[in-house]
């Protein structure tokens, strides 16, 4: 029975001790060369001052380990260059930038996670070109992923939230990110002077700030956002000075506004769901935009029986042109009055978007009726019957 | 008690009774069933951009047309001379007449609600929040036709004043803020429009509706301090009060000032 005894207090005690020993303190950065393959198996790295981990070369392989830096660290706790690296399963916990990628080609990162104090990015990526990002989930940073230059970046499902941008992205060209799932950061993705971006299948929602903005585009050219849930932000999409974007089968829900464009042009606004937003579309000198096929929630009428309306769909940027010339109107939003203000003084057309055939929408209901509600109903029926027993004037 | 007692009864045996109930019902149902068909985010867009918007444009013309009426009537038929006779105080008799109609169109305002919540799902704190806003438009308007029927002393009056006052604050009270408000410096135009909302109980309780049921944020970045702190219990208690306090003031304007106080033949 004694030995019993000894033997769980051992085996209680055992796992302590190897926790102990698997947090590693470190004095300089562990450099992992060429072709090198650094299998962490979980432990943990310390470092203070100086980056825990620094590839370079060409096909190093880290691995499984988690890294912990010391608080007001401005170091990257990985850096990483050259060709064909590949991290994967590292998890960070840092003040300074997570990852750190430059001049590099062809890096996969694969399972990341970077938790920061919001005062640095998580993860860079400098002029590099062809990166794989795969299920990196950053929280509590200043931009969840910052691309800077490069092209031919590969994002699959990052998760970052509770950040100044989720995506920032600056000048790179050819980009595609897919399923996305961007949430309660200032802006869910800026992306600036940018080429060909495609940002696809991805959950854009709840941002927070005065200024909380889904999707951000400035001077972007030739960027796609399809098949996207936006909602729940105060701007769904802003673009600015941004040329022939292709906005395609987004749902853009709940937001205050739904579209912001600015000098926006040629673009292609097709078959998107922009009902319930506060205002579906504010237009600034935005012209040459093809709008078609949306579901905008006005008034539709379907003669031909083919899902879209014979009647055009205009919006109408009264009140968005009025708060940008004084913010205090903004509490004006949603007043019943607005709604003949803005048909009496009319926009003009080039501050407008008209949708020439928008999609057909129909409401839908379902039982949610209880015993509660259903006795609920019975009993305020009953009162006012009973109520309504005639007292005799005296 | 008795008196209050006829006159509730009085209240709910009105045939316009069922005219509300039916449009709240509808506009309910309707606006919910759109808003219930969204992809995500339903509570949020179907409560904020269109069932608060058409509950603050129906709600009050339809209470304040009614009220008006009902107390124009009054004057027009010299059933306040005969009601003089009593040996209640006056504003008793306002009173009596503004609470009864008051709980009445609460119940019905509860029943279309509840009718509503059957077919339309929401959840428990939405609901509620549009039912005080309802009845905080309600208890305004009421109070607001209340005034303005004693004011006009006959029928056809009564509804012309309901409706100009209607028009003024709700139709009109966006162009009447941007023309004076903009002529302010721009560094009061925050504070003014903090002021107007006070002035105005529609509008106030608009605006505390759409923060309840969505965010602090919605109406931007100038209005977080004011629209946090409205979202307190601080702030709700002040909103009320202040609506509450509103509505005494034009039910003592409308005994006092128009219909001779506390004194009685």
């Amino acid at each position: 029975m004694k030995r019993l005894l000894i033997c769980i207090l051992f085996l209680c005690w055992a796992p302590h001790v190897d926790a102990k020993e698997h947090s590693i303190s470190l004095t300089e950065p562990i450099i992992i060369e060429s072709n090198e393959h650094f299998d962490g198996n979980g432990k943990v790295y310390t470092s203070c001052g100086q980056p825990a981990f620094i590839i370079r070369g060409t096909g190093a392989m880290l691995e499984r380990v988690s890294i912990h830096q010391c608080e007001e660290d401005g170091v990257p706790a990985i850096q990483v260059s050259g060709l064909g690296h590949q991290l994967l399963d590292v998890s960070i916990e840092s003040s300074g930038t997570g990852l750190w990628i430059e001049d590099s080609y062809g890096v996969r990162v694969t399972r990341t996670v970077v938790v920061g104090n919001g005062k640095s990015d998580g993860l860079v990526l400098m002029n590099s070109e062809a990166a794989e990002l795969n299920g990196v989930v950053v929280k509590t940073v200043r931009d969840g992923i910052y691309i800077e230059n490069g092209s031919n970046h590969t994002i699959v499902r990052p998760t970052v939230s509770h950040s100044r941008y989720g995506i920032h992205l600056m000048f790179p060209t050819d980009v595609v990110i897919s399923v996305p799932e961007l949430h309660h950061n200032l802006t869910g993705a800026m992306i600036m002077g940018t080429n060909r971006v495609v940002l696809k299948n991805g959950n854009v929602h709840d941002q927070f700030g005065g200024t909380a903005t889904g999707l951000m585009l400035y001077e972007a050219v030739d960027t796609t956002i399809e098949m996207t849930n936006i909602f729940g932000n105060h701007i769904g999409l802003l673009a600015e000075q941004s040329a022939g974007t292709t906005l395609e089968r987004n749902a853009i829900n709940g937001n205050d506004i739904g579209f912001q464009l600015k000098q926006a042009t040629g673009m292609m606004v097709l078959q998107n769901n922009l009902l319930g937003n506060r205002e579906t579309v504010t237009t600034v000198d935005s012209h040459d935009n093809v709008v078609q096929g949306n579901v905008w929630g006005g008034a539709t009428l379907d003669l031909t029986h083919d899902g879209y309306s014979e009647i055009p769909y205009r919006t109408d940027p009264y009140l968005f042109l009025l708060t940008e010339s004084y913010e205090a109107f903004e509490l004006l939003y949603g007043s019943p009055g607005l709604l003949m203000l803005e048909n009496i003084l009319r926009s003009p057309e080039e501050e407008s978007l008209t949708d020439l055939s928008p999609k057909t929408y129909s409401a839908t209901w379902k039982w949610n009726g209880s015993i509660w509600s259903l006795s609920s109903i019975g009993l305020i029926i009953m009162i006012w019957i009973f109520g309504r027993k005639r007292h005799e004037i005296v | 008690m008795s008196l209050w007692k006829m006159e509730w009864a009085r209240s709910l045996r009105q045939r316009e009774n069922y005219a509300f109930l039916l449009t709240w019902v509808l506009t309910l149902v309707l606006l919910g069933g759109l808003g219930q068909a969204l992809p995500v985010a339903a509570e949020y867009t179907n409560v904020s951009a269109t069932l608060i918007t058409v509950l603050g444009l129906l709600l009050p013309l339809l209470i304040l047309l009614t009220t008006a009426l009902h107390w124009g009537q009054e004057g027009e038929s010299k059933r306040l001379t005969l009601l003089s006779t009593f040996t209640y105080p006056k504003w008793k008799l306002i009173f009596i007449r503004f609470s009864s109609f008051f709980v009445t169109q609460v119940l019905i305002l509860l029943l279309a609600f509840f009718i509503a919540s059957l077919v339309v799902a929401q959840s428990f704190a939405t609901w509620m929040i549009l039912l005080f806003y309802a009845i905080g438009l309600t208890m305004y308007a009421t109070a607001l036709g209340t005034l303005l029927g004693l004011l006009a002393r006959k029928r056809i009056r009564a509804i012309l004043l309901a409706f100009l006052i209607w028009v003024v604050f709700i139709l009109l009270w966006p162009t009447i803020l941007v023309t004076i408000i903009s002529e302010l410096p721009y560094g009061m135009q925050v504070n003014g429009m903090t002021v107007a909302l006070f002035l105005n109980g529609f509008d106030l309780m608009r605006v505390w509706a759409s923060t309840s049921v969505s965010s602090t944020d919605v109406f931007g970045d100038v209005y977080l301090d004011l629209l946090h702190w409205m979202n307190q219990p601080i702030g709700h208690v002040v909103v009320w009060s202040s609506l509450l306090m509103t509505s005494s003031f034009m039910l003592w304007l409308a005994s006092t000032a128009m219909y001779g106080g506390k004194k009685h033949d």
